[in-house]
């Protein structure tokens, strides 16, 4: 009995301190937090700029934080960063009104417009489908779909009487399955072979070649986004559309994610 | 049927062990140091090397004692293919490279012999280890006269809320052909915001690469230093302090290749092709000249940053460090209801603009105030960080009359007198007239409940700008992998359904061959049944009712073998012995079954006795006799 209790209170006390590490730790990060928000209010945007990414280099992810960073940025003057910031808040906090209109805001002010991929209708019927849900919740589809197959061809196999309708029920749920399936794939590949990047330099030349010595083919300002293919120091080879695309130093493009 | 499903997943398990083996097999990691020699303030390049893997996560190196460690980026092998036809038959086509090149800059720290340990690396999930070497790191070259760098800092104490402007000159009046500069304080400075003064748009710069892959706005120019003539690099710094404090900056390295002479002649200006992407041609030479490597480093510096005094400090001081001058101006001072004022403040002059704080306004009654908007306009004059800071502030009357805006004061602190200044602007009057369109009213009922009907003014956006900062952090979400980015997790994922569907088979078939195959539903039976004579004879043991023994005995015998060879219970008995010899029964077995019978008989039809032990013996005859036909009647 004694030794019951002994190991009971080991553990609780385990429990304890780990709870108040973790507050302890929480509680730094609110501080933090609060005295970035501090700088910002007194116009240090430099200052509460720095703190939001020690925070974010700590590991400490929200949508806020990155939002803040956005503004902090914005009213430093570098929209680059400002939106780099937004899009990377959208992950967390995709449904914010206050995110959308400043992203809005930022993007009226650019100077050049974004072009825009084009897309065959069956193209954009897969997309706008594959976008639907993130690419977690696609595998959590699959991962629930196929259980519900198995669980049912289970279940037809011990229940005689529910044979037929086992069959049924789990063909169709395996085209399901294989759709969602393809979706996750099809979205985790896109995710992990195109990264979306911004421009956060004030102008940036895209080249054709990697080198100095390459042809400008067009100009790139601030705040413009591009999907990057590959980098190879101190280039990163963005493509814009199916005819924009080209080589551009990696200073000058920062990636999403 | 347990066994063979048994051996398949045995067999599966070793397909997949060989598979692993043989993919293992071609994963190859290897490292190569660029150089084993190098002076102080050079870097030695690490590669690491990775073929066989597709798409390699970049790997993270530890810590290196004595060593800066950054990474430079990756390279990919292209592939090459051979092909060997002999007498117009293809023999042999060979497929290589395609490997991965990860390229880590270390930057000595001291001079010495000093040793790389062997470091762990992880790719892919898989751990390697790379081997131990050693870097020679020589002490810097003799000075020259023809080759120097200065860093000149235009003050060394500063009160905090002051910049310091760093001025990097790099002189030379020899050929250069290669170079490297690192400045160990340009990124990572505790306590210092590093930043870059305001470029003249009138000028023309050059891109010069530090600290490896860092670019800088720099200018080539000439000048005489102690009655020689240089070529002269320069760039700056302003280095704004956080906090107060005295900070010592390391010296800023410099190592290059000067060029003592040639093997063909083809000399152009120094600076003809500054920044070729080719870097052999960084000065516009070939890779003809002959070189000798030279290296130095500044002194170091020592920068003291102090606290602004705390006595005689005015109320209103905010932080603003340096020489200013403040204007307000208020536009229009005669206005209607609804009309905006515009406020405007001004502070220029030469100090910490960035970083200067909205003066304090107070709030007036019957105004509705807006949150304001700041510009930074920064200039830089002879080394002097100077510029403009300017807040604008909206400002709209609800009511009409004679309004006065109060006395708005901005306090700063002067390091050149060592003393606070305080400069005071207003009041200003405003006059505020009626709205010229008067709000239509039509009074409906005039009850202490009742409604009023007021037509209203469409909202009207006045100003468009980003929203306020969230005060909350939010949810905070750790930085952890997605479970689909967990191989071992994801095939978690999908393969326990499959085990539990290939558990749902085989009980949904054993219960359907229960149901259909009389045999086999009383073969499974047969055991159970046996067991409750043979219970019930260890009872009769136990009473010591001999003839009762034996007569559960054997019906437990013979109900086992009816059940289990699925015939008629008066059928079986001691005539199965030959049977069951001929389905794997021992001789001897056999003759315990015969005479176990034998006995049976005796003792139930002639009432004789038998021994205490001999019972026993023949209860654990019968047992043994029951399990062993269990394992050969299957």
């Amino acid at each position: 009995m004694k030794y019951v209790i002994r190991i009971t209170a080991i553990i609780a006390a385990c429990i304890f301190y780990g709870a108040f590490f973790c507050h302890a730790e929480t509680s730094v990060s609110y501080d933090i937090f609060f005295k970035a928000n501090r700088l910002y209010d007194d116009g240090d945007f430099a200052g509460a700029a720095k703190l939001y990414e020690e925070l974010i280099s700590k590991g400490v992810l929200s949508g806020n934080i990155y939002y803040n960073l956005g503004n902090a940025y914005y009213k430093m003057g570098k929209t680059g960063k400002a939106l780099l910031n937004y899009e990377r808040a959208k992950k967390f906090i995709p449904d914010s009104e206050e995110l959308s209109a400043n992203v809005s805001f930022i993007k009226s002010t650019l100077d050049v417009e974004q072009p825009e991929e084009t897309y065959s209708i069956y193209q954009k019927i897969w997309r706008s489908i594959r976008g639907a849900v993130s690419v977690s919740a696609w595998f959590i589809i699959s991962a629930v779909l196929f259980f519900s197959i198995c669980l049912i061809l289970g279940i037809g196999f011990i229940n005689y009487h529910f044979r037929p309708k086992s069959h049924l029920i789990s063909g169709t749920l395996t085209l399901i399955f294989i759709l969602s399936f393809i979706c996750f794939f099809d979205a985790y590949n896109s995710g992990k072979n195109f990264k979306e990047g911004i421009i956060i330099l004030p102008e940036a030349d895209v080249r054709y070649s990697p080198s100095y010595s390459g042809v400008v083919a067009f100009k790139l300002s601030e705040g413009m986004r591009a999907q990057i293919i590959r980098g190879q120091d101190p280039w990163t080879h963005i493509r814009l559309s199916k005819e924009k695309s080209g080589w551009v130093e990696s200073e000058a493009i920062e990636a999403i994610w | 049927m347990w066994k063979r499903i048994g051996s398949f997943l045995i067999l599966g398990v070793f397909l997949i062990c060989c598979a692993a083996v043989t993919f293992a097999r071609e994963a190859e990691v290897s490292i190569s140091v660029s150089q084993k020699e190098v002076l102080l303030g050079d870097s030695v390049i690490l590669t690491i090397t990775v073929k066989g893997i597709p798409n390699p996560e970049t790997p993270e190196l530890p810590d290196i004692p004595g060593f800066d460690v950054k990474f430079r980026g990756f390279r990919q092998e292209s592939f090459s293919s051979m092909t060997i036809i002999v007498n117009g038959r293809q023999v042999k086509n060979e497929r290589t490279g395609g490997g991965y090149n990860f390229d880590f800059e270390l930057i000595p720290q001291s001079t010495g012999v000093l040793t790389v340990p062997p470091l762990p690396i992880v790719i892919n999930g898989t751990k390697y280890t790379t081997q131990a070497f050693q870097v020679n790191v020589l002490d810097q070259s003799e000075k020259r006269e023809d080759i120097f760098i200065d860093v000149h800092f235009d003050k060394t104490k500063a009160y905090l809320g002051e910049k310091f402007l760093a001025t990097f000159k790099w002189y030379f009046s020899k050929d250069i052909a290669n170079y490297r500069i690192n400045i160990p304080w340009l990124e990572n400075i505790k306590d210092f915001l590093v930043t870059d003064p305001e470029l003249d748009k009138d000028r023309s710069y050059q891109r010069l690469i530090v600290n490896g892959d860092k670019q800088i706005a720099a200018i080539k120019s000439r000048e005489f230093y102690k009655g020689q003539e240089y070529m002269v690099v320069s760039f700056q710094k302003v280095l704004t302090p956080l906090a107060a404090g005295i900070y010592r900056l390391e010296p800023v390295f410099l190592k290059c290749d000067v060029i003592t002479g040639y093997r063909r002649s083809r000399r152009g200006s120094l600076f003809d092709s500054f920044f070729d992407s080719d870097f052999e041609d960084f000065f516009g030479f070939g890779r003809d000249a002959v070189t000798e490597p030279f290296a130095t480093r500044s002194n170091e510096i020592a920068l003291t940053v102090n606290e602004v005094p705390g006595q005689d400090k005015p109320v209103e001081y905010n932080g603003a460090v340096g020489r200013f001058t403040f204007d307000v101006d208020v536009k229009p001072r005669s206005l209607k209801v609804g009309e905006p004022i515009t406020l405007t403040m001004k502070v220029a002059g030469s100090g910490n603009i960035e970083q200067l704080q909205l003066p304090h306004i107070p709030d007036i009654e019957s105004f509705k105030s807006y949150e304001p908007e700041s510009k930074v306009n920064i200039t830089q004059e002879n080394g002097q960080v100077r510029g403009e800071k300017i807040f604008e502030k909206v400002l709209i009357p609800r009511s009409p009359g004679d309004y006065k805006i109060p006395e708005i004061t901005f306090a700063f602190f002067n390091p050149a007198t060592g003393r606070y200044q305080t400069e005071v602007r207003g009041p200003f009057s405003i006059h505020v007239d009626k709205a010229e369109k008067e709000e239509e009213v039509t009074v409906i009922a005039i009850t202490p409940e009742g409604p009023e009907d007021r037509p209203r003014r469409e909202l009207k956006v006045l100003k468009k700008g980003i929203h306020y900062i969230m005060t909350d952090i939010g949810k905070i979400v750790s930085p952890k992998k997605p479970i689909y980015e967990n191989i071992v997790l994801s095939l978690l994922v999908f393969l326990t359904p499959v085990i539990m569907l290939v558990g749902m088979f085989v009980f949904g078939r054993r219960r359907e061959r229960l149901n259909t195959d009389i045999a086999f539903a009383r073969s499974r039976q047969a055991f159970k049944s046996s067991r409750i004579f043979i219970k019930q004879a260890e009872l009769a043991l136990k009473n010591g009712q001999t003839r009762e023994f034996y007569d559960l005995l054997i019906k437990g015998i013979n109900t086992y073998l009816a059940e289990k060879l699925n015939r008629q219970l008066g059928s079986v008995g001691v005539t199965l012995a030959e049977e069951l010899r001929g389905k794997g029964l021992k001789e001897k077995e056999c003759e315990e079954f015969t005479s176990l019978y034998e006995k049976a008989n005796e003792v139930i039809f002639s009432s004789l006795n038998v021994e205490s032990e001999k019972l026993k013996k023949d209860f654990k005859t019968a047992n043994e006799l029951i399990t062993r036909l269990e394992r050969i009647l299957r």
